[in-house]
């Protein structure tokens, strides 16, 4: 038997041995110790490679095609057997860390604007894009403010029609936004565009519709040139914005001291019957701008004024208006 | 203001016949409600009167008891053109007397229809009715008998005689239009609005005794109290009920039909919306005066209450002293009797002020004050006594003295206005030509002439609402219809809307912190007494309501924490659990006026999931309250507790200290008083005053450009005596210009620490603006710190 013939059959049993081990590798420790057994610099393969010295020249050529080949072969078979241990190790961490999705997440839930903020400032971003000032005022209030200036003078009957609760002769808590425009006005020369949302009260004995505390928007537009139909037109602009596009309005006669002409506003959905009154509206009575030091022959104005409340309560159909005032936290996290 | 629509109908035609069915008057009713709602007479509710059908006057011919009954008679009735028997419980069967009769087949106006009934045996074919089943009144007692005087042929149907098969419309009437508080000033509205013409009001009568004047003389104390007074005298006057057109018509008005004298005066009334009054002349003393009473002056009004005067009050009087409130009631002493032959009626026009005083005064509102408070047409004061002249004069076939006795007889020139065409037109934003202007304005009898460029309009005496050019351009408006107007986009250059900056920062403390998950509260602003005492807060600077309706609106709210207190009380009732909720809103004292102020109150269970069931706790509320003033860009915060507010737990609250100055309380509630909650959570509030918050809050930042060295990180660990503050320590780290930053990860008490000592570990980043720090200059920063640290007792742990 030639060197080389003894080596093909060392070849061939490593050959087999390895295969035979590697198949039965099941963790690291294992597996370094098969690298060191075949791979190694003393390994098994290595010894052999120390054969070649013994063979004859003419044979050391295809000894080491052989001996490489069981190299490869030791090798690739050792690559695969750690690449399919590390990937059983990986799979069983990650299942291992495994979380159930479906548990609820840890926070503090988002907290809730109450919806008369809600909707106040709604109304705000609507009347602040159309480029009206958003600004507002004492609620205790000097009689001269929400009332002499805005032309109701002390025995005027239509004083009776905001029942006021008084702090002293001269001062009240004011049961309208309105003494808000004439703060404006004294300080500002026209043009004024503003809105003053705020909260006013009235000595009205609370039920479904009346609250003694309650929250108004006010808007007034002074400026040379303005007309009823233009306070129409930014009425229905924000019915359409505020309510939808499928709602009417309409206005129609009324009566307030500050304003002449004076109006109601009416609005109502497409298909119902049923005209909802909305608030008051106007054009600035006269005696008002000239009450500030405006000119009344040059410019015009109107004003108009509504209830937070009434909007929310229209809006979502809320039927009672003490609702807003219970505070009661399953009324303020439904919207 | 109650307008019944058949009566309406007698002024303008609004489509409304004698045989009209009811059908057509109530589409007639709606429209017409409609047009009025758009004019400004906003109608409130349209009141069907019901029918009335089958319905006679009959003659009560026998009436003997009912034989199975000891309550019930058997009335046999001559109905004209037949007999009926019916059985009847009333008490007051009188036989002879005329009465009404419902037979069988007949509808009341509360929808009984009458039938054949047999009632304990005997066949009832008809019912006898009272003045309440015809709607006269509102209880009656028994059966109606029929004043001799009314004259009723029998057989008569009664639905016509009371105008029955009406609406009547419930107007809701401005207090600028006192013209319209009269019936035939809706009339000239409704006129005005559909163009059909006004038919005059008839006022003739004969005249055919000597002057008035021979007999009474008026004297006026002081005219600016009564402008305008006169009296009118008539006699040979027979007292008895109305005819029942005009009893049924003052029913459906509202008012309680009495006799003829005093019918006539509300009816004139209620068309004219000018109060009158009726004298027994006989019992009138010449002279007539008007003048304030005297303090303590007695009196007794016809309603029998006697009243104590004050000099507040207007008096109508003669030589025996008070005769009349004025314009408010009359008095017992001068009243219309049964007896009264000859009657003194007055017609005047007083102050408004002077009445509403009148009336406040002795605490008694009238039909005749709430108008006389708006009155002030003093033109029309004959006019409404020639109308009562001429109806008592139809009704009862008196005879009248010549003339008036009158304090001002001399009539004041009528008010004449400019009014620019072009003004109407830029004003409401349509276009109507001269001619359609004038026309408008002739509908409400305004009349106009020519005057160049501009129009005069002569304004009528009852509109005393019209002053100014722009009330006539309302009255075209409304007349026009605003209905019928476009809607323009005015011509306006742009702009920018800004917003007031304290309702941006309300808005960025609702946003921080519902963003944090609270939820906002809205209370109404007055104090909370009750939790306000609870939590010892004084009331000294609080701001009192004069008025108050209730006692919880005695005083506005000096704190929002009473209001958001009463909000926890309120949740933990309704559902427990608990809650974290915050307010923001103004407050009221009088030194300081009105302030914008936060509050927060925690309270309760989390509710976090997963948290066990976990309370709300003092760590999370001083985050909120740290993320709070960082979002609202305050640079520094602490809290100083060494003053207590004494709601708040001793050992676990304090004063939120901003850049200068104490921004409010927060802490956790006095056990006494959370204890005071259902189920005694626990409770931690905190108030800030957002004035002050925005006055020590920095601007726009500025930009400061990312370091291009790296920091270097270490951890220390410091053991150190429990009670020595963090904010210590936290300074004594951060004192180092090269500590860029010392987060606090870990604070153990506990084993391995000595019982009167912490552990605090900090991850400590240090950072040089130029340069990458080296181990000896970290080496260094530290060793200064340890060597501070030392000093406040604090040592590194190894």
């Amino acid at each position: 038997m030639t060197e080389l013939m003894k080596l093909r059959e060392e070849i061939d049993r490593i050959h087999a041995d390895l295969e035979r081990q590697c198949a039965g590798l099941t963790d690291r420790a294992a597996l370094e110790a098969f690298r060191v057994e075949f791979l190694g610099r003393k390994g098994q393969i290595g010894e052999l490679f120390r054969v070649m010295g013994r063979l004859a020249p003419d044979e050391r050529a295809e000894a080491g095609k052989l001996l490489n080949g069981l190299k490869t072969v030791a090798t690739a078979a050792f690559e695969d057997r750690r690449n399919d241990l590390e990937g059983t190790t990986l799979r069983a961490r990650l299942a291992a860390e495994k979380v159930d999705l479906t548990l609820p997440g840890v926070y503090h839930s988002l907290g809730h604007r109450h919806l008369l903020t809600q909707v106040q400032n709604e109304i705000e971003s609507i009347f602040l894009r159309m480029g009206f000032d958003v600004t507002t005022g004492p609620e205790i209030e000097s009689e001269y403010y929400n009332f002499e200036a805005l032309n109701i003078p002390a025995d005027h009957p239509a004083r009776d029609e905001w029942d006021t609760f008084y702090i002293d002769d001269t001062t009240l808590l004011r049961p309208q936004t309105s003494p808000v425009q004439i703060r404006v006005m004294e300080q500002t020369d026209p043009p004024v565009r503003i809105i003053c949302p705020g909260r006013c009260y009235r000595r009205d004995t609370q039920d479904a519709t009346h609250s003694p505390v309650f929250h108004q928007v006010e808007l007034l537009w002074v400026e040379e040139g303005l007309s009823l139909a233009n306070l129409k037109y930014i009425i229905e602009l924000f019915v359409h914005e505020f309510f939808g596009k499928g709602y009417q309005m309409r206005l129609s006669g009324d009566f307030f001291p500050f304003t002449e002409p004076s109006v109601q506003m009416h609005m109502r959905a497409d298909r119902a019957s049923d005209w909802l009154e909305l608030g008051g509206a106007g054009m600035v009575h006269p005696v008002v701008l000239a009450n500030v030091g405006y000119d009344p022959k040059k410019v015009t104005g109107f004003a108009f004024g509504m209830g937070i409340e009434r909007m929310a309560m229209l809006r979502y159909g809320i039927a009672d208006i003490r609702t807003f005032f219970t505070n009661d936290l399953r009324f303020i996290t439904q919207f | 203001m109650r307008v019944p629509c058949r009566w309406l109908a007698e002024y303008v035609d609004i489509g409304v016949g004698e045989d009209e069915s009811v059908h057509g008057i109530e589409r007639v009713a709606e429209q017409l409600a409609e047009r009025l709602t758009m004019a400004g007479l906003e109608v409130e509710e349209i009141i069907p009167t019901g029918r009335l059908t089958g319905v006679v006057v009959g003659r009560v011919i026998e009436s003997r008891p009912h034989p199975r009954s000891d309550h019930l008679s058997l009335c046999r009735l001559d109905l004209g053109k037949e007999e009926v028997e019916v059985v009847c419980g009333a008490t007051n069967v009188v036989v002879g007397a005329t009465v009404p009769v419902a037979t069988v087949g007949g509808e009341l106006p509360n929808g009984l229809r009458i039938t054949e009934r047999k009632l304990r045996g005997t066949i009832s074919r008809g019912m006898i009715l009272s003045k309440e089943e015809l709607g006269l009144e509102e209880r009656s007692t028994g059966i109606w008998n029929f004043d001799r005087s009314l004259d009723l042929a029998l057989g008569t149907d009664l639905a016509s005689l009371l105008e029955y098969d009406d609406i009547v419309l419930d107007i809701t009437v401005t207090s600028n239009r006192p013209d319209c508080t009269g019936i035939y000033g809706i009339a000239r509205e409704a006129a005005a609005i559909t163009g059909k013409p006004l038919r005059p009001l008839a006022c003739e009568f004969d005249e055919s005794l000597p002057s008035v004047g021979e007999s009474y003389t008026v004297e006026v104390e002081d005219s600016g109290d009564a402008p305008r007074y006169t009296a009118r005298l008539m006699s040979g006057i027979t007292v008895a009920p109305s005819p029942l057109w005009m009893q049924h018509r003052l029913a459906k008005a509202g008012m309680r039909p009495l006799s003829n004298v005093v019918d006539v005066t509300n009816y004139v009334m209620l068309e004219l919306g000018r109060p009158l009054h009726p004298f027994d002349a006989d019992l009138v003393r010449e002279q007539i005066s008007i003048r304030r009473a005297r303090r303590d002056e007695r009196f007794q009004t016809l309603d029998g209450i006697e009243r104590s005067l004050t000099e507040d009050v207007l008096m109508i009087t003669d030589l025996d002293g008070g005769l009349a409130i004025a314009g408010v009631m009359g008095g017992e002493r001068s009243e219309i009797s049964p007896q009264t032959t000859r009657v003194l009626l007055e017609a005047a026009a007083f102050d408004q002020a002077v009445i509403r005083c009148s009336s406040r005064a002795i605490g008694l509102r009238s039909e005749a004050s709430l108008r006389f408070e708006r009155l002030i047409d003093f033109e029309g004061v004959p006019r409404a006594s020639a109308r009562a002249a001429h109806l008592l004069q139809r009704l009862t076939g008196c005879r009248v003295h010549q003339g008036l006795v009158d304090s001002t007889p001399i009539m004041s020139p009528p008010v004449l206005l400019s009014l620019s065409p072009t003004r109407v037109t830029s004003l409401l934003g349509i276009d109507l030509d001269r001619a359609e202007l004038r026309e408008i304005l002739g509908r409400l009898e305004i009349s106009t002439v020519e005057a160049g460029e501009d129009l005069t309009a002569t304004i009528p005496s009852f509109r005393t609402d019209l002053v100014r050019e722009v009330d006539l351009i309302e009255e075209i408006g409304r007349i026009y219809g605003y209905d019928r107007f476009p809607s323009t986009p005015p011509q306006a250059l742009l702009c920018i809307g800004k917003k007031d900056p304290v309702e941006i920062c309300k808005d960025r403390v609702r946003e921080i912190l519902t963003g944090l998950g609270l939820s906002e509260v809205v209370t109404d602003g007055f104090d909370k007494t009750g939790w306000r005492q609870t939590l010892l807060l004084s009331d000294d600077d609080l701001v009192a309501v004069r008025n108050p309706m209730i006692s919880g609106q005695r005083m506005m709210r000096g704190s929002l924490l009473p209001g958001i207190l009463s909000v926890v009380e309120t949740n933990l009732n309704q559902h427990g659990g608990g809650g974290m909720i915050f307010e923001v809103g103004r407050v009221f004292s009088r030194t300081h006026g009105e302030r914008e102020a936060i509050a927060v109150a925690l309270f309760g269970r989390t509710g976090m999931p997963l948290q066990g069931k976990e309370e709300v706790d003092l760590a999370a509320a001083k985050g909120i309250l740290t993320n709070l003033l960082t979002g609202l860009n305050l640079k520094k915060m602490r809290i100083a507790t060494d003053s207590v507010a004494p709601f708040l737990h001793p050992g676990r609250g304090g004063a939120v200290i901003g850049e200068r100055e104490s921004l409010g309380p927060f802490g956790e509630l006095a056990q006494e008083i959370s204890s005071l909650l259902s189920a005694a959570p626990r409770v931690i509030v905190f108030e800030l005053d957002l004035d002050r918050i925005r006055r020590q809050a920095g601007g726009q930042p500025a930009f400061s450009p990312l370091p291009r060295y790296p920091s270097s990180k270490r951890d220390l660990s410091l053991l150190c005596p429990l009670n020595l503050p963090e904010e210590e320590i936290g300074a004594a780290i951060r004192s180092e210009e090269m500590i860029e930053s010392a987060l606090l990860y870990d604070l153990y008490h506990g084993e391995q620490v000595k019982e009167e000592e912490k552990s605090l570990t900090y991850e400590i980043s240090l950072r040089a603006p130029g340069r990458t720090l080296t181990d000896r200059e970290i080496g260094e920063v530290i060793d200064r710190v340890e060597a501070r640290l030392k000093k406040l007792g604090a040592s590194v742990r190894s």
